[in-house]
């Protein structure tokens, strides 16, 4: 899923400096220059009509050109369109609701942009209907639009649903209160007719057992509609930060139950509102907290502002010279998944996973440097290192604490499997 | 260590502005540094293109950027899950002859792509069109035995087990070190068993192994195991092959009628081998209720079950029955010594049975005990990934067949 992410001060997690990944970063961005070109926006027939958007916040959609809120970048225009399409086959884009053809799952609503391109030029992408080279017309085609950011709006900790759709944000403002945020597969606020739909609870103790996999909750409290109708909220017996609860969220009837575990090192503060006033937003301006960026985990010190922020899956990983420096950072940001996985910081698992699974594949490239039984045991450590770094970022995204424990378990596992394979003989 | 943060600011507004100076030309972010012309297309094209290609047995080609790039959230989830490349094996634990899978640097950059918005690179590259392959992968088989009839599945049938039997005329024994299926249609013939009918070699053994009978279980897109000096099937004069195809049409062709005539293709070996042999292991309550039923948080969720080698064997593969799924296995073997040895880790996937050959043949002396421990539905899901299909009852045997020499 094309997502943006929540924003990570970069000075957190060391990113040291080498001439390399600016260039890597340089070639990312021409590369961007392949995305769609602005052509004329007048009304066209059956598409949708032109909106601007912020090129690195999909979430920014206003009427007329300007600057992004955020970012201060330029806006650029779009033809937005919400189809229902299946959960991971976006091929499908249906008009209304029904059942993928492939995988026989229920449809579910997604935001797309509509460009047209020509079946001989799949470089062309423009926002106009136009006239291919070979002169017959451009064809129509959607594109996923990028999920809407992942920062918190209200200060608390923002997850995105296993149904790759709903979003949500928990806050814990004041002793004894839980609120829950929901927002659409593009980080919009729930008009309230979904809310309605929403059957959701706060548990703050429960077990566990390994042996049937069964959760047993000992302290559950339903969580209900606000007067406003714009968030749901319960009352719990919470009072002392770090305080841990688990919001379980069935979106519809028929849909299943989500967990989303939040871990809330301190209590969650309302971000102040944006200097300039961002102009003419088509949404509800008062969901201010994306004009700042603002930490991405409560256990991230808001105390302390980054000196500088970025996405830092943009950097390319640094790479060590020598084998013994790759093997000492990667034990480091393993052990900084650990910390994470530990503070409930999911959200920013992904940074240091990265890493790792950079590191990792600098070493499969000297594989052949290692006796036949090491390299046994190293190959398939590295692809599982790799595959699970991915896991972890998915995982990160929606907070389920179980599946990211299991998953950094299988991590760990081959982070020491590497490093035993690579590490000198003593 | 100023220096570099002073770098980093620099970078960072120097990007900032070079991006802002674009303006009105991105509607989404491309991070991905690699791009679908220079490294996708090889990548797919050597690990995906058997299947994935126009007229293969996928429900997509991915030959194209244009046919790629709406697939990339089920790209991403499929290698995530680790669904695809299919086999299911766990290389930690065991290395295997016909194990399909991608390094770790292929991986990464798939994965790097689906998820960094899929830029298609430069277009003075566009790679040329990718034709499916027609070729028996073995080269020309020794005998040729084309099903006796086309098979047709109507407009309004997507799916179809049928069952023929070949004759195969031969008037001596034979050995066989490979079989194949070139299929007719590619998008339809969707796997096969392939096997020496039963009336014409002995049951079992006073030892409890039976010759082999199963000869191969074909899924496209993998090259089958050529046996070497290790051993061979026994193919008795007069021999029918009883060969067992799962038609199935992807979703793009489910309203249309199709037809197939495949061809089985044979491979002898040479004269004077080893037979290959099939020991059977299964819990002793494999058709119980507590496994033949649904899953529920109530059921155990591992099963153990073992048997013990009654002569001399050299282990070279093992394979699940077909239909087993949704369930994790972990075979070990406990020589009379008391040592240890892993036989594998797998999860079977739905349609994708097939037979794990080992790199090399294990040793199994007379007394060893073979475990299997079976755990249920444990594998993580990336989210968006389909959930295990819920398994068909009468289709969750847990029957692992060893396939031995003695």
């Amino acid at each position: 899923m094309q997502r943006n992410r929540g924003t990570i001060p970069i000075s957190q997690f060391e990113l040291s400096m080498n001439p390399h990944w600016l260039l890597a970063w340089l070639f990312a961005v021409t590369l961007a220059g392949a995305a769609p070109q602005r052509g004329k926006t007048s009304p066209q027939p059956g598409v949708p009509p032109v909106t601007m958007t912020c090129p690195m916040h999909p979430d920014i959609v206003e009427s007329s050109p300007g600057n992004c809120p955020i970012c201060k970048m330029s806006l650029v225009p779009v033809r937005i369109e919400t189809v229902w399409t299946c959960p991971v086959h976006s091929v499908i884009a249906e008009d209304r609701p029904g059942v993928c053809p492939i995988d026989h799952r229920d449809l579910i609503q997604m935001t797309v942009a509509v460009t047209f391109t020509c079946a001989a030029h799949p470089e062309i992408n423009q926002i106009d209907r136009g006239t291919c080279p070979d002169g017959t017309p451009m064809v129509k085609m959607r594109t996923l639009r990028a999920h809407g950011n992942h920062n918190p709006q209200h200060g608390g900790l923002f997850f995105m649903a296993p149904d790759n759709t709903h979003h949500l944000e928990g806050t814990f403002p004041r002793a004894r209160i839980f609120r829950l945020y929901l927002y659409d597969d593009y980080a919009r606020p729930l008009p309230a007719k979904q809310i309605k739909d929403v059957k959701a609870r706060v548990v703050t103790k429960e077990t566990f057992d390994a042996a049937t996999r069964t959760t047993k909750e000992i302290a559950a409290f339903p969580l209900v509609k606000s007067p406003s109708g714009s968030y749901l909220e319960a009352r719990v017996d919470r009072s002392a930060v770090p305080a841990q609860m688990t919001a379980k969220v069935q979106f519809k009837s028929d849909a299943p139950e989500y967990r989303f575990d939040f871990t809330f090192a301190e209590l969650s503060k309302k971000p102040t509102p944006p200097a300039p006033a961002p102009p003419r937003t088509t949404r509800d301006t008062s969901a201010a907290g994306r004009t700042r960026a603002p930490a991405t985990t409560a256990a991230a010190s808001p105390a302390s502002p980054p000196v500088a922020l970025a996405d830092p899956s943009q950097f390319a990983t640094p790479i060590p010279d020598t084998v013994d420096e790759v093997l000492a950072q990667l034990k480091m940001r393993s052990a900084q998944i650990g910390e994470l996985v530990q503070s409930g910081a999911f959200g920013a698992i992904w940074v240091p996973a990265f890493q790792a699974k950079d590191l990792t594949i600098a070493l499969e490239t000297r594989l052949g440097e290692l006796s036949a039984l090491r390299r046994e045991a190293a190959e398939p450590a590295i692809k599982q290192l790799v595959r699970t770094a991915w896991l972890l970022d998915a995982f990160g995204d929606v907070g389920n604490r179980q599946q990211i424990v299991e998953a950094y378990a299988i991590f760990a596992s081959a982070v020491t499997d590497v490093v035993s394979a690579f590490s000198a003989r003593p | 260590m100023r220096l570099q943060r002073c770098v980093t600011l620099l970078a960072i507004l120097l990007v900032t502005f070079t991006l802002a100076g674009r303006r009105g030309e991105a509607h989404k972010p491309i991070t991905s540094p690699y791009t679908y012309n220079e490294h996708v297309f090889p990548i797919v094209r050597d690990r995906c293109g058997r299947c994935h290609v126009t007229g293969g047995v996928a429900p997509m080609s991915l030959m194209t950027y244009k046919d790629a790039v709406p697939w990339g959230e089920s790209i991403r989830t499929e290698l995530i899950a680790g669904h695809m490349p299919p086999g299911g094996v766990d290389e930690s634990h065991g290395r295997f002859k016909n194990a399909q899978t991608l390094s770790a640097r292929d991986l990464n950059i798939l994965l790097t792509w689906v998820t960094g918005g899929t830029p298609v690179g430069n277009t003075e590259r566009t790679p040329p069109a990718v034709i499916p392959g027609s070729a028996w992968r073995l080269g020309t088989p020794d005998l040729v035995l084309p099903f006796p009839s086309a098979v047709t599945l109507g407009a309004d049938t997507v799916e179809r087990v049928e069952e023929f039997t070949l004759p195969t005329g031969m008037t001596e024994a034979r050995w066989v070190r490979a079989v194949d299926i070139l299929p007719g249609t590619p998008a339809m013939v969707r796997s096969a068993t392939i096997a020496v009918k039963s009336n014409v070699l002995p049951d079992s053994d006073r030892d409890g192994t039976t010759s082999e009978r199963v000869l191969g279980l074909w899924v496209p897109g993998e090259d089958p195991v050529s046996l070497d000096e290790a051993g061979a099937f026994r193919l008795p004069a007069g021999a029918e092959l009883v060969v067992r195809v799962h038609y199935k049409k992807t979703w793009e062709y489910e309203r249309t009628a199709m037809s197939d005539r495949s061809t089985v293709g044979v491979y002898f070996a040479p004269r004077g081998t080893t037979e290959l042999r099939a020991l059977t292991l299964a819990p002793a309550v494999a058709q119980d209720s507590r496994v033949a039923q649904d899953f529920s948080p109530a059921l155990p969720q591992r099963l153990s079950f073992s048997r013990v080698v009654e002569e001399d064997l050299q282990a070279l593969a093992l394979y699940p029955d077909a239909g087993l799924a949704n369930v994790s296995l972990r075979v070990e073997a406990v020589r009379p010594d008391g040592s240890r040895v892993e036989l594998i880790r797998f999860h079977p996937q739905a349609d994708w049975a097939r037979r794990y050959w080992f790199e090399q043949p294990i040793a199994l002396p007379r007394g060893s005990r073979i475990e299997a421990v079976a755990t249920f539905d444990d594998t993580l899901l990336p989210p968006g990934a389909a959930p295990p299909r819920r398994a068909d009852h009468s289709a969750l045997r847990l029957t692992l067949n060893v396939v031995a020499t003695r």
